[in-house]
């Protein structure tokens, strides 16, 4: 929603965007993405642009709230809008109880599936049989069998190919990636993100919320341009987009810490 | 010199705020608890410390020392372990009659009063997440007309992901070593 009360300020005080921009430490088109409301400063920003435009900074956060409490309180409902919303980009999913994660990989195939994409679940073995069970209750098995990839983790290698060729073929395509502790391999995501491809990605990586550190999470955060829980979906509040941080982490060459790995380590060697 | 968050200058903006802090470089965390003292002292309120005592004595070397005697009993400092301790035996309602002697001083003036408290045990949690609430409460209704800021700090690397979401939906700003933003759950709890 575009920011119409920001782009007013400078108007009136004779000020043009760039003007702004390079006043508050900003470049030209980063402001401009504010301005048009398709970026939310952080805290810092928005105190310099503030300054520079003299108004009170909590306005960028007041707005936030009264936007976000107009969605719907129901926080299923919430999941399965945005999921059907969104087609591409990237979501962190930090689940805590199993059954929400069966529920919420369904919903993920069913709202990819009536946006014409194909859904490729990369899961464990138990888990699989879980999904193809609810599935089997609800789609038929043609469309299944021509929208629905199920491999089990230790046959990616022999898989990979199909992800390829789906990859090549399909104008979309939803993967999941459900490694509980470990990210997807350089295998996936190169594949994913290989612009030779011609489908739009929307991947999601989950993983065990209790198994992983709060400093891994805020890393991940960063990443991830979504975070999901298993009742909500919102964009990251520390997503850096490529534009704004080159040298951004590879989703797996970022290695994750167990909880209170790395005060062990330090007690350890104290 | 790395910046941090104090470099913001939040005590400026923030009014009546609840600060969740995932820390992860202990450097950050002293420049950060260092700058939320100097301001609210330079401001004239108390600032109340829950923090260990190994810490506390980094910031008397560091910053304590250098206040004069009146802007020093602004400071005031209860050990974290035995905060805990207090609630998880006793129950946290009472947590006001047991501190009293230290904090009379703090609730009997008009002052602002902020609150830095480092939880330091994630697992025993929610006792002392409820002490510290309840002090809060009692600091609020003081500090109600002058905006009170309180920060609850974790580290990074000893909390898991599920209990960094847990927080993040009952506080309003979510705070790094560098940054800090309006926690995108706190919604959810409304």
């Amino acid at each position: 929603m575009k920011r119409e009360w920001l782009s007013d300020i400078p108007q009136k005080k004779n000020m043009t965007q760039e003007q702004v921009a390079a006043q508050a430490f900003l470049n030209r088109s980063y402001y401009s993405l504010i301005e048009t409301g398709k970026r939310n400063p952080s805290f810092n920003i928005a105190i310099n642009i503030a300054k520079v435009l003299d108004f009170d900074p909590m306005r960028f956060f007041d707005e936030q709230v009264e936007f976000e409490s107009d969605f719907s309180d129901d926080v299923t409902a919430d999941i399965h809008t945005r999921l059907k919303e969104t087609n591409t980009g990237d979501i962190l999913y930090l689940y805590d109880k199993n059954i929400y994660y069966i529920e919420n990989v369904i919903t993920f195939i069913a709202t990819g599936m009536e946006r014409g994409s194909t859904c490729i679940i990369i899961d464990d073995t138990s888990n699989l049989t879980l999904i193809d069970r609810k599935l089997k209750e609800t789609i038929s098995t043609p469309k299944r069998e021509k929208m629905i990839l199920l491999l089990p983790i230790k046959k990616l290698s022999n898989g990979m190919s199909t992800i390829q060729k789906l990859l090549e073929t399909s104008p979309s395509v939803r993967l999941w990636w459900g490694g509980k502790r470990k990210g997807p391999p350089r295998d996936i995501t190169s594949r994913l993100y290989d612009k030779k491809n011609k489908a739009s990605v929307l991947f999601l990586c989950s993983y065990n919320a209790s198994a992983i550190s709060a400093a891994s999470y805020i890393q991940l955060m960063r990443i991830y341009r979504f975070l999901m829980t298993d009742h909500e979906l919102i964009e990251s509040p520390f997503y850096l987009s490529e534009d704004q941080h080159p040298e951004k982490p590879d989703y797996i060459e970022f290695r994750l810490d167990n909880v209170g790995q790395e005060s062990r380590k330090k007690e350890g060697e104290g | 010199m790395e910046k941090t968050v104090s470099d913001a200058n939040i005590m400026e903006t923030l009014n009546a705020a609840h600060i969740l802090y995932v820390y992860e470089e202990k450097q950050h965390y002293l420049n950060n608890i260092i700058g939320f003292l100097r301001t609210g002292i330079e401001k004239g309120d108390h600032m109340l410390m829950i923090e260990n005592q190994s810490v506390y004595r980094e910031i008397e070397g560091q910053f304590l020392c250098s206040l004069s005697q009146q802007q020093r009993e602004c400071v005031h400092f209860i050990d974290n372990h035995s905060f805990y301790e207090f609630c998880n035996t006793s129950g946290t309602s009472n947590v006001w009659e047991h501190f009293k002697e230290i904090l009379s001083p703090v609730f009997d003036s008009q002052k602002g009063v902020h609150t830095w408290a480092h939880m330091e045990w994630a697992s025993l949690g929610q006792d002392a997440i409820d002490g510290i609430k309840h002090l809060e409460d009692v600091a609020g209704e003081v500090a109600s007309k002058n905006g009170a800021l309180s920060v609850c700090a974790y580290s990074a690397s000893d909390v898991s992901a599920s209990f960094q979401n847990n927080l993040m939906r009952t506080h309003k700003y979510l705070m790094t070593d560098k940054e800090i933003v309006l926690s995108p759950m706190y919604r959810c709890s409304r």
